[in-house]
Parts: C-alpha cells; structure tokens; sequence
C-alpha cells in the first residue's frame, strides 16, 4: 500500500512540479497597521474614503459604454499584485507604499508570475485561469495591448472608481496608451518613458563648434537638419564620427512621427513609415549611422570611443545604476560622464515603461484605487517616490519642478528636457494592439534594407508586409 | 503483507510492483509526449491568430505547402519553403564535413598500426566542443566573427589593413550558413567520431590481420573491410544526424546580431518556433508545419533504412542456403 502511494505521490510531484505561479507574500507579520503613518498619508486616505461612495457615479459619468459590467467587490484580506520577479520597481513600490501609508505587511503580497516581462506575459493568463487572488497587475508597454483587449481578464478603471479625468497631470500619452479600441480606458503608467539624444559633448565642440544642448539642439531639431548635420559631422571629423550609433534607437524616435494608427477597419496603413526607409538609408549610405546592433558591446564601444557621436536613450537609460545604457556609455565614470551632454532631438518619443490594469477578479477595490493613486495621481506620494528612486514619475506639475544633477551627463538635470520632449507627443488614438509585433517587423525589413538583404525599397516594404500579413492572419495587407 | 501472500499458497506476483515503478515515466511520458504530439496534430487543422477556434480543415497545409490567393498564403509559402531550403543546407554543409573529420579521426585512432599515443584525451578534448552550451558558442562565434569593426576577425584585418571596412560576416547569406555549418560540425564531430571508433573497435582484429599479410593497402583495407563492416554504424549515424539535422535550432536561432534572426538562416525548427511564439500566436501554421518535417523524417527515415538493409539481406540469406 505505502509503496502504491509513494508511486502515485512521485508520478503526480513530477506532473504538477511544472505548474505555474509562485506567490511569495513580502513578508508574514501579523502585526496590525502600525501608528506611524504620516498627516499626509491620512489625508489621502481620507480622500480616499470619500471617493470610493462616489464610484457608481464616476463610472455612470464616462462616456464609453460597456463600462458598468463589471462588478468588483471590496472585501479582499489582500491586495494583490501581479508582477515578475525581475521587476524589482514592483518591490520598491509596494515597500514606499506600505511605508508612507503606514500598513502592514500584510496588506499588499506581490505575486512573480514569470522571471522576466516576456514570461509574465503568458503567465499571467495561466495564473488568472486558476482560482489565486489578483487585484492589480503590473504590464511591460510592449503587451498591454494584450490585456487591455481582453475582457475576460481585466476590468477598466471606471470599475475601481478611476476615470481619465482623475489624471490631469499625467502625460497624455500614458492614458492613450491603457485606453483601447472602444474607449475603455484601462491602464495607467506610474512611470513616462521620454528620451533625448545623449551625445558627446566633447566631439560635438571639436567638430561642430557647439558648446551648449540648446546649441546642439538646433542642429537636431527636425529630421532635415538631423541628417544635414550628419553629414556635416562626418566630413568634419574625417570619417571618424557618425552622428547616429544604431539604427534602432533612430526608429524608436521616429516612429512616434505617425499620423495615423498602424492598422485602420482591419487593415494596414504604413503612414510616414515608408520615410524611414529613406531616411535610414541615405543617413546609411553617408555614413552619418554608424550601424551598430543596439545592446551589443559595440554599441557601447561606438560611444565611448568616438565612432558615433551619440543615440537616442530613454529614461530608464538614462540612471546611473550599473548597467544603464548610460552607464555603459561612460563606463560609470565620472570623467567619461563629463563629456556627455543630452538635448530634446528631432520630435517627441517615449521607449517602453511599465503600466498599472485591474484584474476583473479584484475584490479589493478601495485599496487597489488607492494603490494607483498613490503612484498616478497623488503629487506628493509621487514626487517623493521619485526623491527616493529616481524614477520620471507620471506627472507633468512633479516633474518640470524636479531636480536633479546627472554625474554621466556632466551635472546635467535631464529632468527638463525630458519633459520638453514629452510636450511634442500625441498618441491619442495612434495606439492598437499589433504595434509591438508591426514595430519589430517593420524594425526587421529596414534593417535588411540597410544590409543589402533587400535590393530596393519596394522590396524592403514587400517583405515587411508579407511577414505582418502572415503574423495576422485577421488583417488586410495590401 | 508478506504473511498474507504466504497463507494465499499463490505464486507471489512482483510484476505490479515492476508497473508501478515505471509508472511514473509512462504517465510523465503520456502527459509530455503522447498528449502533446496528438494535440499538436489536432491543432494543424485550426486556425491561426483571432480564428484559432476554428476547424480549417487542411488549408494550413496548402497554404504552407502550395501558397494560395492571398499575400498571407503566399508569404507562409515562401518563407516556409525558404526554411525547408535553409535546413537542407545547413544540414548537408555540416554533415559532409562532420562525417569525413570524424571518420578519418576515427579510423586513425583506432589503427594498430599507427599507435597514436593518448588517444583517451584526444578523445576528450574533441568531444569537449559538444559540451559547451550552444547559447555560450553562438556568442563566442558572435565575439569572433562580429559584423562591425569591433568583431575580433574585423579589428584584425583591420589592423592588418588587409581590408577597409568589415565584413558582415553574420549578416552575409553565405557567410553566416558557412559558419553555422563549420558551428554544427565542430560541436559534433566528436560525438560522432566516438560511435564510428566504436564500431571499428567492434570489428574483429584477425580480419585486419589476414588483410595485412595478404598485404593489403591501407586504403583497400578501410574501403573493402572497415566501410562495408561499419556500414550498420554508419547508417545509424546518417540517421540520427539527419533527424537531428531536421530539427536545427539553437545555432541558427541564436546567431544574429539585432533583435532577429537572419532569414537565410530560419531553418524549420525556427519557423515552427517564430510562429508559434508571436504575439498573436500562430498555432496552426506551426502545427501543420510540425507535422510537416515529421511526415519528412519519417519518410527519410524509412527510406534510407529499407535502402540499406535490404541490399544486405539477400546476401545473408544466400549465405545460408
């Protein structure tokens, strides 16, 4: 009999060993909410309180319909929060939230559904067809599209109390971005995710007698000028200096040019994308791309040692922590940092970022309201949470006040000129839920058309349709 | 319960016993082979992306196999013909040189009359290669063979000023088959020299004997009595080299620089694979493709096996008349 049970115990170990999620409670103190929380703290949750009785009208007052179904309940013991065990800023959000409000421990439990973003992505799914809690959940900007399109798994904003107009000081394109197709307004991000054009301040003075980024920035100011001043730059340096290190950073900034969505009714629109095509290839042809892989060592080198003048970083490149593209840039040395400057560049450009959705299996929506609020609407939680971290928190009033003294940007406050860059960027109704794979496609075709796979444009933009049209089988590639 | 077997005056049976240890590996095997293999032919039949619900009987085939009436058809087409091409390729390019190196190494090896002394590590170290992760030598291969100037073959030639700007070794059609080519047949070359030396080890040494006072040449020995002898062996490394061959992913997969992998590198496992892992996943596609290189393999398979062991068994059997 024992031996019977042990065979059936090992053969159903190794089967359900392979099951999913772990969910690891930050920590287990039974203590009740300790006193210690801040005037401030109390204040929002005061408000907090008031707004939650308002809830139904909020979500009556939106105007998009198919709203109102969803039905969440507030009786959850936890608030749960669904992220990847890579993610360390879900941490550093639960641990500044539960400080500053002065919970317990208990309160929040972040559960890991995957390693990284990309395991996160399917993980999440598998966790939310199980029957473990989740309030929240966090999403990379490559997929939010994939939840924010599905019904069955999320709910909107308007659920938990939350509508657009909650957020005046966001970044309009965070809402536009956790806003889908029919206008249910979904996600919100805690972070905006703008870049400038980091380049080497040193080079730029030897052979381009700039000295300023406002200087530099009127030589980069449209894409003309962009590749005029490329070419300038390379004559100028004897062929040492290329203006741009890699392809894809160029596109990251370019596309945000559209005008259109990428797909309109079911069907492909290329828009300004068939620009670039020229744009990359005649910035190729003279020279002013130094066509390196972005993260690549070469990459990096190419800075560092003067074969590109600089590229475009976003935000999350732009720390100091080991790693960064900037780091890498300098090799985290104070030295090498004091030859780097940044400016705005050509248009306004955000590069990925992380959003905040509701599960439709919430059942604590006062404190997941407050949560979001906390990190997208709050001024003060987020200016101290971007005191203490450092991260470009979603807020235009909290960042075009903050400073802050880059040691790799030779002291520079990137802080203004990111937010500058922002000013230029409207996304609203630009946004669908095939851009992430259109993108690396479109990313894939330009890139063969750069190293000679494709003989011309035409067949570059063939190729690039064919492989969307063979990804998507529901649109209509013209 | 050994005293009540006793008191049922039975043969003791131990076989339940047996069935339950291996129970635990058949049900894992059902659960992770024979399930997964069924469903992936079930799902060869429906559809792709949004209509992944649906029952499209054999068009995933056609529009693999034949292309169809529309740019999706005739792209999943092309590029899947491309992939069976590219698979070819990589697959002959590596096994020809594969097979020779580790022939000659074995038969080399294995000669009493040449005595090569520490056989053992040259063993070793050339069966070292295929130990190493595949992910660590595509980055190595990346370091050595790097597009830009900052590749360690491009900054030598450079130096050298042998040539004036690099070579896209990784991005070139040719260049980038050759070296997954060379990759392939480095990483096992060794596994397979150790399976021909054991099949010349198995060969009885009195027929070398008897060849070598016949006074036989050492190229008449090795094509009259080494080859045909190792021939059982060498079927079965054609074999396993040509499934292993159909299957090619990790090498090609991983050498690229950028985001993705160079087309003249997709081979069929990696198309099964871009299809199956894509946002909006394509299961069909890569289902019906699966199916596709397995109606391949198994065919081949069968082939080459009835080829090769129907031109022996003739011969044992007028031997034993």
């Amino acid at each position: 009999m024992k031996k019977r049970l042990l065979a059936a115990l090992l053969a159903s170990a190794a089967v359900l060993s392979f099951a999913g999620c772990s969910s690891n409670t930050t920590s287990s103190s039974t203590s009740a909410a300790d006193n210690s929380s801040t005037p401030a703290a109390d204040d929002s949750s005061a408000a907090d309180d008031s707004s939650v009785a308002d809830t139904a009208s909020t979500a009556e007052a939106d105007s998009s319909a198919a709203e109102d179904t969803t039905e969440l309940k507030d009786d959850g013991s936890t608030l749960s929060i669904l992220t990847w065990s890579g993610n360390s800023d879900t941490k550093k959000m639960v641990e500044f939230f539960l400080k500053s409000k002065g919970y317990s421990e208990d309160k929040v439990t972040i559960v890991s559904c995957g390693e990284n973003g990309e395991g996160a992505r399917d993980g999440y799914k598998q966790y939310l067809m199980g029957d473990g809690d989740a309030d929240l959940m966090i999403y990379d900007a490559d997929w939010v599209a994939d939840y924010i399109y599905d019904d069955t798994l999320t709910a909107p904003y308007s659920a938990i109390g939350l509508s657009k107009e909650d957020f005046p000081d966001a970044f309009s394109y965070t809402l536009s971005y956790g806003t889908n197709d029919a206008g249910v307004f979904k996600a919100n991000s805690f972070q905006a995710t703008p870049g400038g054009f980091v380049y080497r301040a040193d080079l730029a003075e030897q052979y381009l007698g700039v000295t300023t980024p406002d200087e530099m920035q009127a030589l980069v100011s449209d894409w003309d000028k962009f590749q005029e001043t490329g070419a300038k730059l390379y004559e100028a340096s004897n062929g040492a200096t290329s203006l741009q290190a890699t392809e894809g950073g160029l596109w990251q900034v370019f596309q945000s040019n559209r005008t259109q969505p990428w797909v309109v009714d079911g069907k492909l629109v290329m828009d300004t994308a068939e620009d670039f095509y020229d744009i990359a290839k005649s910035m190729n042809d003279n020279h002013s791309l130094a066509g390196v892989p972005q993260w690549d060592a070469a990459w990096y080198a190419a800075v560092l040692d003067g074969t590109a003048l600089g590229d475009f970083v976003p935000t999350w490149g732009l720390t100091t922590n080991e790693g960064s593209i900037l780091f890498n840039f300098t090799e985290g040395k104070d030295e090498n940092g004091a030859k780097m400057a940044m400016c705005e560049g050509p248009t306004g450009w955000y590069w990925g970022g992380s959003y905040i959705g509701v599960s439709n299996k919430c059942d604590n929506k006062s404190l997941a309201k407050e949560f979001i609020e906390f990190f997208c609407k709050d001024a003060d939680s987020m200016a101290a949470y971007a005191a203490e971290t450092g991260d470009f928190v979603n807020n235009k009033t909290v960042m075009s006040t903050a400073e802050t003294s880059n040691r790799l940007l030779n002291g520079q406050n990137h802080y203004k000129i990111l937010t500058k860059v922002l000013d230029n960027l409207d996304l609203e109704g630009k946004i669908t839920k095939y851009d992430s794979i259109i993108k690396a496609k479109f990313n894939d075709s330009v890139n063969g058309y750069l190293d000679g796979t494709f003989a011309t444009k035409e067949d570059a933009i063939n190729s690039f349709k064919d492989n969307v049209a063979a990804a998507y089988p529901e649109l209509v590639v013209e | 319960m050994q005293a009540t077997s006793v008191k049922r005056h039975k043969m003791v049976s131990y076989a339940k016993y047996g069935y339950m240890f291996i129970a635990p590996f058949f049900i894992a095997y059902a659960f992770f082979m024979i399930y997964p293999l069924i469903n992936t032919i079930i799902l060869s039949f429906k559809g792709n992306g949004n209509f992944a619900d649906q029952w499209v009987g054999l068009q995933n085939f056609q529009y693999l196999l034949f292309g169809g009436d529309n740019r999706a058809a005739n792209a999943i087409h092309n590029e899947f013909m491309n992939s069976l091409g590219n698979t070819l390729i990589l697959w002959a390019g590596n096994f020809v040189v594969q097979i020779v190196l580790s022939l000659l190494l074995a038969v080399w090896f294995s000669d009493v009359r040449i005595k090569i002394k520490g056989t053992g590590f040259f063993k070793v170290v050339m069966y070292l290669p295929n130990i190493i992760t595949a992910a660590s030598v595509a980055g190595m291969f990346l370091m050595i063979f790097g597009n830009s100037k900052y590749g360690a073959i491009n900054s030598l030639l450079l130096s050298w000023q042998s040539i004036l700007e690099p070579i896209p070794f990784i991005n070139d059609v040719w260049s980038s088959r050759i070296l997954v080519m060379l990759i392939q047949s480095w990483m096992w070359f060794g596994n397979t020299m150790l399976l021909l030396m054991s099949g010349i080890f198995g060969i009885d040494p009195s027929i070398y004997e008897a060849a070598d006072i016949d006074g036989s040449s050492g190229a008449n020995t090795f094509f009259r009595i080494t080859m045909p002898i190792l021939k059982p062996i060498f079927i079965y490394v054609f074999i396993t080299s040509m499934i292993g061959g159909l299957q090619m992913f990790d090498i090609p997969y991983l050498l690229h620089e950028g985001r993705t992998i160079r087309p003249s590198l997709e081979t069929g496992a990696v198309f099964i694979y871009q299809y199956f892992h894509q946002a909006s996943p394509n299961y069909g596609y890569s289902a019906a493709a699966s199916v596709i290189l397995f109606v391949i393999t198994a065919v081949l398979g069968v082939i080459i096996y009835r080829f090769n062991t129907d031109s022996t068994a003739p011969v044992k059997k007028r031997k034993a008349k």
